[in-house]
């Protein structure tokens, strides 16, 4: 346990690091393309080849193909899911509101020569027809940054009330 | 025919509910919520799970019966036991947690009474304060009555209520046929959406044998699955797609024909080409009518199933509902698999139910928006009725006398409401 500790904070990065501010800039800008409903251009955000967008019910899963999930999209079905939402005829999607989120509390680790992960807290407002709603998750990101343009290559929501009773909902986290 | 409600209360709630149509306000009054709560789910049949989700003695969930908050759990007899989850002592609320397993039973935080998983009163901490000779076998939890069917666990408040079989009545029949989408496996919960929307519960419930909406409210999904997935659910004029109301409020309304008895095939129907990789894998294994059956499987059974006034039995999962306002509810969304089945099977079913269900899937959002509109849209005007009459031309009576009609008609909603009457007018 000691060992992982040690071997964590030598993976660690400042956030002064360039490439870590490249990735946290990345996350911001996902942020900001999520609450304008830009899907298609979000949708631009990830990595070519096999990507992993996951909102889990329990935080203890790893192997989320062998469990049931609020979301588990591939990219074949991430794209699916972007169709869903620019058809104009999802009523929930047509009916959000607005939505203002926060991403903070960073950390970014080297995980690879060319990977980091990204943890961070993600507080969603959401109006509604009079209604605040606020979702509240802590946010893993696996970002490429092999070219200039670092990309997305999985991303794992973790809400803070998944094994509770949720809303359902119009808009993505 | 015109509903007279003005004024109505108490036993004059059966006025608001006319054989085509109902009044908004059974949606909206938060009297008739409080008597729903006690006419209906005090005294019928809920049901509270299904026993898959109870694999070990210990094993537990918390729900809820109407506003009351209940554990579910077996025992060191193997017993399912339905216990109010409410200490004897001073009223806590003995467990939080959604699910688990325990020992022995359930300690209150307060004073730590604990009770056994049968919900007897197991010990005392300084029982110096109480008279020697207590009687705890009467401050045990309450517990309610409960029985099962085909693994599917109700139980209710009333110790007078008939019994489920009586209760069930031929939904029995539809129960049956909905577990034979086990493929001969015993069918198994394999995890659940829990969500919340703000609509009447009968919004919901309406719902189950609603096929008129399915291609207009879910347009985003008919467009979004492959095609043959879309054409099996391509019901709008299909004459064999019918609906049924059974008797005591349960209803039936068939999408999919074909998959009405999964035993039945008469071998023409192709495998979808989705499972190709599935068909695959599991070929080498499985005798060719063994993997038929277990494909032909992967959606469920081909109707739902609605058994006032909480259950759903819906193509492949078990949908549970919970009224806790006059315009929130809370529903589960179970998700079935095969007990000892192929990993891979299991796992496409996951993957179906993720596709369509829960809080982000794509067709649960579409519907809480326009149950939470019908809310907020039927307050424009409490007195104006609500229509159940779609079908009523061309309803017929079946053989075992049963009203049917097209599965796009609400012959089903119209049974729930004949049941809603009976049960909110009768003295008891």
């Amino acid at each position: 346990m000691q060992a992982e500790a040690w071997a964590d904070a030598e993976r660690k990065l400042a956030l002064a690091d360039p490439v870590a501010l490249s990735a946290i800039e990345l996350i911001y800008r996902e942020a900001r393309l999520l609450d304008d409903q830009r899907y298609r251009d979000w949708d631009e955000l990830w990595a070519e080849g096999e990507t992993r967008y996951v909102v889990p019910m329990r935080r203890e899963v790893v192997d989320y193909d062998a469990t049931l999930n609020f979301i588990n999209d591939d990219s074949p079905m991430r794209r699916r899911r972007v169709d869903r939402m620019t058809s104009g005829h999802a009523g929930a999607v047509n009916a959000v509101g607005r939505t203002v989120r926060t991403v903070s509390r960073f950390a970014v680790d080297r995980i690879g020569d060319h990977e980091l992960r990204v943890t961070s807290t993600e507080i969603v407002v959401a109006y509604k027809q009079g209604d605040h709603q606020v979702w509240a998750a802590e946010l893993t990101h696996h970002i490429l940054s092999a070219d200039d343009r670092p990309c997305i290559r999985a991303k794992i929501v973790h809400l803070v009330d998944a094994e509770h009773t949720v809303r359902t909902c119009g808009f993505l986290l | 025919m015109s509903i007279d409600v003005a004024g109505r209360t108490g036993s004059d709630w059966g006025s608001l509910v006319a054989a085509d149509r109902v009044s908004a306000r059974v949606y909206l009054d938060p009297e008739i919520y409080e008597a729903e709560l006690e006419r209906i789910f005090y005294k019928t049949w809920n049901c509270v799970g299904h026993e898959s989700e109870f694999p070990e003695r210990g094993s537990f969930k918390t729900r809820a019966v109407g506003r009351r908050p209940v554990i579910v759990c077996r025992d060191r007899n193997d017993q399912i036991n339905v216990l109010l989850n409410r200490c004897r002592h001073r009223g806590a609320l003995l467990c939080e947690k959604p699910d688990g397993a325990v020992a022995g039973g359930f300690t209150c935080p307060y004073h730590s009474w604990s009770y056994a998983l049968d919900g007897r009163l197991r010990g005392i901490p300084y029982p110096d304060g109480y008279p020697r000779d207590i009687d705890k076998s009467r401050l045990g939890l309450r517990r309610l009555r409960v029985e099962t069917y085909a693994g599917l666990i109700f139980a209710t408040f009333d110790e007078n209520a008939e019994p489920l079989a009586g209760f069930l009545g031929s939904a029995r029949r539809w129960i049956d046929l909905f577990m034979k989408q086990g493929a001969g496996y015993p069918v198994k919960v394999q995890g659940a959406f829990k969500f919340r929307y703000q609509a009447n519960w009968k919004i919901q419930l309406e719902n189950v044998t609603d096929g008129y909406h399915f291609p207009l409210v879910h347009r985003s999904w008919m467009a979004n699955v492959d095609a043959q997935t879309a054409e099996m659910l391509s019901f709008m004029k299909d004459p064999e797609a019918v609906t049924y109301g059974l008797e005591n409020g349960h209803s039936v309304g068939i999408f999919v024909p074909e998959h009405v008895d999964l035993n039945e095939d008469d071998g023409t129907e192709a495998l979808q080409d989705r499972f190709g990789d599935l068909v695959a894998d599991l070929q080498p294994g499985l005798p060719p009518e063994r993997l038929r059956r277990l494909v032909r499987s992967l959606h469920g059974a081909g109707f739902n199933l609605n058994v006032f006034p909480n259950l759903a039995l819906s193509m492949g999962f078990i949908r549970l509902l919970n009224p806790v306002a006059v315009d929130a509810t809370d529903n589960e969304h179970m998700v079935l698999g095969y007990e000892g089945g192929p990993e891979g099977a299991n796992r496409e079913r996951l993957r179906i139910h993720e596709h369509f269900q829960g809080p982000f899937g794509f067709g649960t959002p579409d519907d809480s928006e326009v149950w939470a509109r019908v809310q907020r849209g039927a307050a424009a005007d409490p007195d104006m009725p609500i229509l159940i009459d779609r079908g009523l031309n061309r309803e017929e009576m079946s053989d075992e006398g049963h009203p049917r009609s097209h599965v796009t008609d609400e012959t089903g909603m119209r049974e729930a409401y004949r049941m809603w009457k009976r049960l909110m007018t009768d003295a008891g």
